[in-house]
């Protein structure tokens, strides 16, 4: 390819984008809602499922205790299994305070309330694979009534967290399609603007990849801008995120580092120009006469 | 040059727009193909630069059978065909010298090669001086000879003219003819579909006179539109 060549096919696809801005407006920013959305839900599942993947891997579990149970036995019973590290009583009492401390309530309020909770052991596995057999075991115990632990609810949620991711993958399945179907009405538009220069190169002997090349050159670029576009609002609501949770779940981090989320913003860019010429790829094929 | 064996063409709707036709153009021939509109002068021409395929039949252009030719190949075809239509097909927006350089950008030609060929082009048509207007400032002769002038800036074997006078006053018809019949004495073969009988008969060459898609006459010693 000869520079001439090549200037030749940047001028074409450049002038044929600046003459319909907002055609070309409009097809940028819906290739960049689609590649938002699926960001979104790359970065949110990511994050869930990490956060609950150490909540499955906690080795504590809770023991409530019948009112009338000896909690030395039922500790005694517990420690004789190998698989128990170690345990530790709980009364009441101050069960309803962390409950009130959790809750931020007034702990003035306490006295006035009678007392549902029961006393509880709290008790750690030396694995957290134990953690299910623990509690089978624990719940026999004479004077349980009740065995709760992370795991429980950790596992539940990874279970919910797979259903939506799979949400999120149709539903970046019909976005994308609907963005192959911009981009590809877009270009097809242009094509009919330059329907004259395209027989004329048909006439004086361009082969069909030369015509169709300005076209995927022009839809490459609007998926380009579209791929920075998101990429950038991706970033920078991420990392507002980010300080949010610091703020707030000091307890929650966010999983990715900078190499990831660079790593993100480049697969991105690159996700919008494969839209781009996948559109422009479509409508070349459909609209460009072969002669 | 150019050689039709046999050829038929029939559209879809079933319209017989070339019959039997067999026919032989040598290189450096000019050649008017002459008859009223719809008598299949156009149809023989798209036949040569493959703009259509035949029903049944060959056609040959310089010793290549385009009918057998893959799509891929016509690009290559019509680097060797120039076409000039009747309505110029001139793009608006780029200077004369932009139209007549429009040919060879599509082909991969070097800048270096555009500044070469481009003058040379123009040149030949009369329109050196000419190269910095655009379509709109000129005369409609004058546009007809851009478009020759893009036709030939790739040095085809075959000029081919549908209707090149179509819309364009008697002298000046007679100017473009005589600028399409100096290219064939240059060696290149033009054929020239036309019913415009004045210029056929002033320029006395070859006629090939189709009527209902058949070969009425052909007058290969130079004759007139509509000698006997």
């Amino acid at each position: 390819m000869t520079l001439n060549t090549l200037e030749f096919l940047l001028l074409e696809s450049w002038t044929s984008i600046r003459r319909n801005a907002i055609i070309s407006a409009a097809a940028i920013t819906n290739i960049s809602a689609v590649l938002l959305v699926a960001g979104i839900f790359v970065l949110l599942t990511v994050n869930v499922e990490r956060w609950l993947g150490v909540q499955a891997k906690k080795t504590t579990l809770t023991v409530d205790l019948a009112e009338t149970a000896d909690a030395a036995k039922v500790e005694a019973a517990l420690l004789a299994d190998q698989r128990v590290a170690k345990t530790r009583f709980v009364p009441k009492d101050e069960n309803l305070r962390q409950l009130f401390v959790r809750q931020g309530w007034d702990l003035k309020a306490m006295k006035y309330l009678d007392n549902p909770l029961p006393d509880c052991l709290i008790v750690e596995t030396t694995r957290p694979e134990d953690v299910p057999d623990v509690v089978e075991m624990a719940s026999k115990i004479k004077g349980v009534t009740a065995v709760h632990y992370a795991q429980e609810v950790a596992l539940q949620l990874l279970r919910l967290i797979r259903g939506v991711k799979l949400t999120g993958m149709v539903l970046s399945v019909i976005l994308a399609l609907a963005a192959l179907a911009v981009v590809a009405t877009t270009i097809r538009l242009t094509i009919y603007a330059r329907r004259r220069e395209i027989r004329i190169m048909q006439l004086v002997g361009a082969t069909h990849w030369f015509i169709r090349l300005p076209f995927l050159v022009e839809g490459i670029m609007y998926g380009f801008a579209s791929g920075v576009l998101s990429a950038m609002l991706l970033l920078g609501g991420y990392a507002y995120l980010d300080e949010q949770v610091e703020r707030t779940l000091p307890f929650m981090q966010l999983a990715f580092g900078p190499e990831v989320l660079a790593l993100l913003a480049v697969g991105t860019v690159v996700a919008g120009m494969m839209f781009g010429l996948g559109g422009s790829l479509l409508a070349t094929r459909e609209y460009i006469r072969e002669v | 040059m150019v050689y039709l064996d046999n050829v038929t063409v029939v559209y879809p709707n079933g319209t017989r727009a070339v019959a039997e036709v067999t026919l032989h153009i040598e290189r450096g021939e000019f050649a008017f193909v002459v008859g009223p509109s719809g008598s299949g002068k156009s149809t023989l021409l798209e036949l040569i630069y493959r703009e259509i395929r035949p029903t049944s039949g060959r056609v040959i252009v310089a010793s290549q059978d385009v009918t057998a030719l893959p799509s891929s190949r016509v690009p290559f075809l019509r680097r060797m065909v120039g076409v000039v239509f009747q309505d110029f097909r001139l793009l608006p927006e780029r200077k004369v010298w932009e139209n007549v350089g429009f040919a060879l950008d599509v082909v991969g030609a070097s800048r270096r090669e555009k500044f070469r060929k481009v003058p040379v082009a123009l040149e030949l048509v009369g329109l050196a001086n000419k190269s910095d207007a655009y379509p709109h400032e000129l005369s409609a002769g004058e546009q007809q000879r851009v478009s020759i002038a893009r036709a030939l800036v790739n040095s085809p074997q075959v000029l081919l003219a549908d209707e090149p006078t179509g819309n364009l006053d008697p002298e000046i018809s007679w100017e473009i003819v005589q600028i399409l019949a100096d290219i064939a004495d240059r060696g290149t073969t033009v054929i020239v579909a036309t019913h415009d009988r004045e210029i056929v008969d002033r320029l006395r060459r070859r006629v090939i006179s189709i009527s209902n898609g058949r070969i009425a006459r052909d007058d290969r010693s130079g004759g007139g539109y509509d000698d006997a």
